[in-house]
């Protein structure tokens, strides 16, 4: 058995066996460690594993469906489908399902190589090639077919702009997340993928598969373009706000510095002034209050009562005028506090007090606010020793920030931006405390975060240590900002840009296709009918070259379609001494519009490859089309009929020839007894031997009529051309008929054109058709005249014979010149004769180049007229 | 008239019979033949006033016997009148111009043929 396989076959055979290598080679891969066999270059991706998998699974999938072994075929198609859901389940929602690990716990460790994960869009073409297979199984229903149709055209437009983004390194076309690419080898078996589907229903002529390949094509292409657009505004977006939060954090660090300044110089300034007392000092740094950040700055002395205990009395009111003591609340007596101030006296520099601290700030207005001690000695210096330190403490400056004229001078010395910002203290391991907020934009706070964990959509989170303390930031761009610097309609106006574009290229392919179609099956069929004619059927261009040329034509002539193509018909089947006659009615036809042979049935001779000459009718008509010409034909090999007609002409001769003999010795014989020469006969006898005799007379005559006309229809007629005077042969004829006319009471006139030349006719001939239509005119008119008349009109001869008969009926006009009909009309007797004459006239006259015809009022009487041109030279 | 000798052509016996009898009520001498080769016999035999020749016969046609006699200087004074059932065969215009002196076409009337008879040998 042979078996027979189309390209298209050849090419699935091959896909499908590519595939099941691409799966194979990279599981080896992976299972030998061979990093080659998996990842194509150090720069490329590595294909997963259950990647390769899946492709072994659709590849052996492919091969049960296309065996037959549909359920089997089935199953594997649901597993492929299977794999690629459960990916994009993991990757939508960050659960691990575990299908990274599907059958194989082996992960590369080479740096190059990314483990686990298969990409999204692979996972996308996983399931649309797992339902293409189970879309397969159905294939004998047409929702199946033309849902793998879809599904094929899918994922062949995903392969296919993955592979290219490959070749034109574009990431985004490839790479859907950052981290997950698509292998190119992955890409290129989604190709054949897509392949495999689309080829056992791929049809070139169909108007619908093209165009949705093309709108499919244009889709993901217009999505990829908007992905990457979008992208690319993302990452100046993100730059800028790096750049801008960055700045932000450097000029609040340079703020809170700039209080601890404050702070360190007022302690220089409270040494200086050891004379003034507290209250005195008071009032000095009230008009410091406001300056700079500090909403307020205290005096807290180092006091030690009876028991030797150190207490740190924070002032919260302002003593009232009369009295020199108020109540107070000791720092000391907070134990967190109280460890944090006594580092501060031993460090012998100024610290950030615990955020609880803040409650002791006086203006509530103002929170949130943050603390800040500056540790102040005897004698003005911070002695060196912890000890020393200790002993001369005098006390601290605690001066209150709020956080809203920290950050409204740090941000104030950088350009506006309107980006949130969120500070929590998170200074002591596993507790964060909610400093504040600042609207920077419009200040509508969507919400406060507590955790700044929480907080979706573009943002930055720094930890910084400002002095003692861990502060976190958080920085949200407003949706200023983000106008501003970030995201723009551009995408998605370039993305409803290009997809318009896509849908009116695909929309134009299918009307173009579809109109293609149906011209193209118009044009089949009129193809066909011209193929399978009878007839030959030929077409000519302007120059006589052949530019069709159907069956027919090639077994009447002999030359193939292809061999007459493009040449010129006169070098083909027009036989020698026509050729030039051919080419020189072409071109005069060409050049004046005269036509000479169009739109008739003409019979000529033909030449056969072979070369011989056949006769053939045909007929030809132009077109004029595009400014030129071409010119059409049938032609029909009248070979046969002409042999037949051949053959009927000789019996008839034979005929005619057998019947004469016997008539003239039947009509001797009964002229023999008739004249009595054979003895005496009666009146009765003599009587009905006349009658036998009329009747052979009469048949004579039939005979004559019967062999003229085959005479005339086998073209026998020949013609003696000569120069005569056609008023004297008219004049001739008339007098021929005058007794006749006598005796019928007639009146003949005739009206000749004096002006009228010699010229070239045949004299018998012309001599017989005036006989035929005087005797006609004579025959049928009752009484009145008959006049013939003669006229020189340019270069013809008028001849008209005019009767005063009946007349006849404009319809039967046309059966006057055709063979054996005779009209039996008013006068409702049969005159006699064949009814040839008026056809033979006719042959007669059209064999003198001339024409002959009828016009007649009914009831009025008739004129018969006839044209002769007025040749004066023999025709060569 | 009478005397006058006239052979008489035709392959037809009804032919010779019919017209030979006619011919001898008229007084002619009718010397029938039966075919062209015998025609041409009767004719360089008899020597006779005037030849009636049908056109189709055996051996030799009624064409090729008159041109047998103008070609005989012995025989060319010899009329010769055809009498034919093929008007279409042969042009008979030019054939009575340069070798037969008159035709027929056969069925004629008795009186015609009689005429040309006449015409010929009185």
């Amino acid at each position: 058995m042979k078996l027979k396989i189309s390209p298209s076959k050849t090419v699935q055979i091959t896909s499908t066996l590519l595939l099941l290598m691409l799966g194979l080679v990279s599981i080896a891969g992976w299972h030998l460690k061979k990093i080659s066999l998996i990842q194509i270059g150090p720069d490329f991706v590595a294909i997963q594993y259950n990647t390769a998998l899946a492709f072994l699974f659709l590849a052996i999938g492919v091969i049960f469906i296309y065996s037959g072994q549909r359920k089997i075929g089935c199953f594997w198609g649901a597993l492929v489908a299977t794999i690629g859901f459960l990916t994009l389940i993991d990757h939508v929602s960050h659960l691990d399902l575990g299908i990274d690990y599907f059958l194989t716990k082996q992960f590369m460790s080479t740096s190059s190589i990314q483990t686990g994960h298969m990409a999204p869009n692979t996972a996308v073409c996983f399931v649309l090639s797992g339902t293409g297979l189970l879309a397969s199984a159905f294939r004998e229903r047409r929702d199946c077919s033309i849902l793998k149709f879809i599904l094929g055209v899918s994922i062949f437009s995903f392969g296919l702009s993955a592979f290219l983004g490959y070749l034109l390194n574009a990431q985004i076309a490839y790479s859907w997340t950052i981290e997950k690419p698509m292998a190119m080898q992955t890409a290129f078996g989604f190709v054949l993928t897509g392949i495999i589907f689309l080829l056992p229903d791929w049809d070139r002529n169909n108007p619908v598969q093209l165009p949705l390949l093309v709108f499919t094509m244009g889709t993901i292409l217009s999505v990829l373009f908007y992905r990457s657009f979008n992208a690319s505004e993302n990452e100046f977006l993100n730059l800028r706000f790096k750049f801008d939060v960055a700045n932000k954090i450097i000029s609040i660090r340079y703020e809170v510095e700039t209080c601890q300044q404050i702070l360190n110089s007022l302690r220089g300034l409270y040494n200086a002034s050891t004379e003034v007392t507290d209250r005195e000092f008071l009032q000095f740094i009230k008009t410091t209050r406001g300056s700079r950040d500090f909403h307020t700055i205290q005096w807290v002395p180092r006091i030690i009562n009876e028991e030797s205990r150190e207490r740190f009395p924070v002032l919260y009111s302002n003593p009232p005028a009369d009295k020199n003591a108020t109540s107070g609340f000791d720092y000391a007596s907070m134990p967190g506090v109280l460890k944090f101030i006594e580092q501060s006296r031993d460090q012998g520099i100024s610290l950030i007090l615990e955020p609880e601290s803040s409650m002791f700030a006086e203006d509530s207005r103002q929170k949130p606010v943050f603390g800040m001690v500056e540790p102040v000695y005897k004698l003005g210096e911070t002695p060196d020793t912890i000890l020393d330190r200790r002993n001369h403490l005098m006390g601290f400056l605690v001066g209150f920030v709020p956080f809203r004229a920290l950050l409204e001078n740090a941000l104030a010395l950088i350009i506006h931006q309107p980006i949130d910002v969120y500070i929590y203290d998170v200074t002591s391991p596993g507790s964060r405390k909610f400093l504040c907020r600042y609207p920077e934009g419009d200040g509508s706070f969507k919400q406060p975060f507590d955790d700044p964990d929480q907080i979706k959509g573009l943002h930055i989170t720094e930890t910084i240590h400002i002095i003692n303390r861990k502060w976190m930031i958080s920085f949200i761009p407003t949706s200023d900002y983000l106008t501003a610097y970030g995201r723009t309609w551009l995408p998605a106006i370039f993305f409803m840009g290009s997809m318009i574009i896509t849908l009116s290229i695909s929309a134009f392919i299918w009307n173009f296709m579809k109109s293609k179609a149906k011209v193209d099956e118009v044009r089949a069929r009129f193809e066909k009918v011209i193929e399978t004619a009878n007839d030959a059927f030929v077409s000519l261009d302007e120059k006589g070259a052949v530019t069709e040329w159907n069956r027919s034509a090639e077994l009447a002539f002999g030359w193939t379609r292809a061999e007459a193509l493009g040449k010129r018909l006169a070098d083909l089947i027009i036989p020698a001494e026509l050729k030039e006659k051919h080419t020189h009615s072409l071109k005069r036809f060409v050049a004046t519009g005269t036509p000479t042979i169009l739109n008739k049935r003409l019979e000529l001779k033909a030449l056969h490859r072979d070369g011989h000459e056949f006769p053939i009718e045909l007929t030809v008509w132009a077109l004029h089309e595009n400014a030129s010409y071409s010119f059409h034909s049938f032609i029909h090999d009248i070979s046969e009929r002409k042999e037949t007609e051949k053959i009927k002409s000789e019996f008839i001769s034979m005929v005619s020839h057998e019947l004469r003999t016997p008539l003239a010795i039947i009509k001797e014989s009964i002229s023999i007894i008739l004249d009595g020469l054979t003895g005496p006969v009666n009146e009765r006898q003599t009587k009905h031997l006349a009658t036998a005799k009329n009747n052979v007379n009469r048949l004579a005559k039939l005979i004559n009529s019967v062999l003229d006309y085959q005479k005339l229809d086998a073209g026998y007629m020949r013609f003696l051309m000569d120069e005569n005077a056609l008023n004297q042969t008219i004049e001739e004829v008339k007098n021929g008929f005058q007794t006749v006319a006598k005796a019928k009471g007639l009146e003949i006139l005739c009206e000749p054109d004096e002006t009228l030349p010699l010229f070239l006719f045949d004299r018998d001939k012309i001599i017989q058709v005036l006989n035929n239509l005087l005797n006609n005119a004579i025959k049928f008119t009752p009484q009145g005249r008959v006049v013939i008349r003669s006229e020189k009109k340019d270069e013809t001869a008028i001849v008209s014979v005019r009767d005063e008969g009946p007349g006849i009926k404009p319809e039967d006009f046309s059966k006057l010149f055709q063979s054996f009909s005779q009209l039996h009309t008013s006068t409702g007797r049969n005159i006699g004769g064949t009814g040839l004459g008026l056809v033979k006239s006719k042959k007669i006259i059209e064999g003198h180049g001339g024409t002959i015809g009828v016009e007649s009022v009914y009831g009025k009487g008739s004129t018969f007229y006839f044209t002769l041109p007025l040749t004066k030279e023999m025709p060569a | 008239m009478s005397g006058k000798k006239i052979v008489l052509a035709d392959d037809e016996p009804d032919m010779l019979e019919v017209y030979g009898a006619r011919l001898s009520l008229l007084g002619y001498n009718v010397i029938p033949a039966a075919n062209g080769r015998d025609a041409l016999a009767q004719i360089r035999a008899q020597k006779p006033d005037l030849v009636l020749v049908d056109y189709k016969m055996p051996y030799l046609n009624g064409l090729e016997v008159a041109e047998q006699v103008k070609s005989s200087e012995e025989l060319k004074h010899i009329p010769v009148i055809m009498l034919t059932a093929s008007p279409g065969v042969i042009n008979l215009d030019t054939a009575e111009k340069h070798l037969i002196d008159a035709y027929l076409i056969k069925p004629f009337e008795t009186e015609h043929l009689l005429e040309k008879i006449r015409q010929f040998i009185g």
